[in-house]
């Protein structure tokens, strides 16, 4: 992932986010080592069209479980976790969408794939965030990790 | 006069956002029914008298896009109202939705996107002061 690729990502993620789910979203400096010790979940989804690409998002059920809440206007509590699970899956689907767009523009026809999901565990996680093609987030608190290849 | 409504999306939160918003934008619901793919889609067609349809393109089993095609294709269901609610972002492909007679809202949207449009589509009008102050969903 180049520079101009990273900052459309951050761009699009942060917007999404804060429109969709209501979190406020930055950057934790390299300093910062992120606590993945809690149940974490991984999507991927790709696109075919001009490019393919395959973007994937890594996070906590915690943080599947705030944006399900702030999506829905109701408590943490009440969701199961399947609603979870589908709301990263939503989530997904939405930044994927509104990245191809800034990246490529309105014009080209682009199949997005549907979203998969795996649980993964905190050594993969710390793997995935070595990664150059991993970019860290901080959400409301929470790390998440969004992954990006495209084949050119 | 209420509205009887299909909403159709793989994900069970959209679901229920968009119902959510349709409620918070002061739309007169009457029957609601919901389907997880456009084959399901269909499915509910055949089974309920429907006055409007929301309906997400990327699905499994059948996308939304085949299922406008069905629908348009049955003299029973080719004048039933559409909106398409999806992470689109192509122009051509929204323009080719748009041709057959379906709105677009973007996803993530908000109430008053989704009552605007519907009142374009449905000609009826709806009043509430809460969606024009509502949130993306």
């Amino acid at each position: 992932m180049n520079n101009t690729t990273k900052d459309i990502v951050r761009k699009v993620v942060k917007d999404v986010l804060e429109r969709f789910a209501f979190m406020f979203v930055d950057e934790p400096d390299g300093s910062e080592k992120a606590d993945w010790s809690d149940d974490i979940l991984h999507a991927v989804i790709s696109f075919n069209g001009e490019f393919r690409g395959r973007l994937s998002i890594t996070a906590p059920v915690s943080f599947c479980t705030e944006v399900t809440a702030n999506v829905l206007g109701i408590d943490p509590e009440e969701n199961a976790g399947e609603m979870a699970c589908d709301a990263l899956r939503e989530l997904i689907n939405i930044i994927c969408g509104e990245l191809v767009v800034a990246l490529y523009g309105n014009k080209p026809i682009f199949n997005l794939s549907i979203p998969t999901l795996d649980r993964i565990d905190s050594d993969r996680c710390r793997t995935l965030s070595a990664d150059p093609n991993h970019l860290q987030f901080s959400a409301d608190g929470t790390p998440i990790l969004v992954g990006l290849s495209i084949t050119e | 006069m209420s509205l009887n409504i299909l909403v159709v999306d793989d994900s069970a939160v959209t679901r229920a956002m968009i119902l959510k918003s349709l409620r918070v934008a002061g739309l007169p619901l009457g029957e609601v029914h919901e389907a997880a793919n456009g084959k399901e889609g269909l499915e509910q067609l055949e089974k309920h008298w429907l006055d409007l349809v929301l309906v997400d393109i990327n699905m499994p089993v059948m996308n939304g896009e085949e299922m406008i095609e069905k629908m348009r294709q049955n003299p029973l269901w080719a004048d039933i109202p559409i909106v398409v609610v999806s992470t689109e972002g192509s122009q051509v492909r929204i323009e080719r939705l748009q041709r057959k007679g379906a709105k677009f809202v973007h996803k993530p949207f908000s109430p008053e996107t989704i009552r605007e449009v519907i009142q374009q589509i449905t000609g009826i009008q709806l009043q509430t002061a809460e969606a024009d102050h509502g949130p993306d969903f």
